[in-house]
């Protein structure tokens, strides 16, 4: 048994506030991996009703996302997530951190990510065709080491790797979103990835 | 935990501010709570959120991290 897989299975006590941030990575993974199914969408309205607050930037993000959800459907949704992220040659919105980070896709980024992901003893899925830049994987890396490492060595961990991979161009993938051209939904998760990510970025720099 | 560290209460301090600290109501919506779910040898087609997998430990992660 790996010392991860140890971690995972004596279920290392989180605290309220590493349990959220595992969520909100949790949250982001599904927003950007596919196009949000039917339960999904319902559920995210749930999760505005939770963290939604006027009283700062990432419960003000929180309800204008529980509000675009209310209004789109998954067939809609899956129709802009098409457009917008899987069109052939040129999406409106790239979603892989090396062509913010490098101008081009599968540039050096990757290439430093491959190599920190083997250290941390993980790999891309068989049959997974998009690299591993890609915005949820990235997210599930950030939730693994969340709730595989809560102690100050795992939250070293986190740091490295959120400084290194996320923290670069999660602006710039914000700005492209909310940018986002004849789009309804996700020009309205724009919000939520910068006020999450700043929040990380700003809490690891007390570190 | 190393909660006591002057450094990790001001983390603390500001995560609750900034809100993200009251985690628990979601907790069926995005899998959390289920740490202790025993692991699994095989990932289902449909546990699949992002794009990484290796070996017993991712596989364990993917399951907990279904949305």
């Amino acid at each position: 048994m790996s010392a991860v897989l140890e971690r995972v299975a004596a279920g290392p006590l989180l605290s309220d506030e590493d349990r959220a941030r595992a969520e909100h990575y949790a949250v982001l993974s599904r927003l950007f991996a596919s196009a949000p199914d039917a339960d999904f969408l319902r559920q995210l309205p749930a999760l505005a009703a939770t963290w939604g607050s006027s009283g700062n930037a990432l419960g003000q993000a929180w309800l204008m996302l529980g509000d675009a959800a209310r209004n789109i459907d998954a067939e809609q949704l899956e129709d802009e997530y098409t457009r917008l992220f899987l069109t052939i040659g040129r999406p409106d919105v790239m979603l892989f951190g090396s062509f913010y980070m490098a101008g081009f896709l599968m540039e050096g980024p990757v290439v430093e990510l491959r190599a920190d992901l083997a250290e941390l003893g993980l790999g891309r899925r068989l049959g997974v065709t998009e690299s591993e830049d890609h915005i949820a994987a990235l997210c599930d890396v950030m939730r693994h080491l969340i709730v595989t490492g809560p102690d100050a060595a795992g939250l070293g961990r986190q740091q490295l790797f959120f400084t290194r991979h996320l923290a670069p161009w999660f602006e710039a993938l914000s700005d492209a979103l909310e940018r986002a051209p004849d789009a309804r939904f996700y020009p309205r998760t724009a919000a939520l990835v910068r006020a999450f990510f700043e929040i990380e970025r700003l809490a690891f720099d007390m570190l | 935990m190393t909660d006591k560290k002057p450094e990790n209460l001001k983390r603390r301090g500001f995560l609750l501010a900034a809100g993200v600290g009251s985690a628990g109501a979601v907790a069926v919506a995005v899998g959390v709570g289920k740490e202790k779910t025993p692991p699994v040898a095989t990932v289902k087609a449909e546990d699949k959120v992002g794009s990484y997998e290796e070996t017993r430990h991712v596989s364990n992660y993917y399951r907990t991290a279904r949305v």
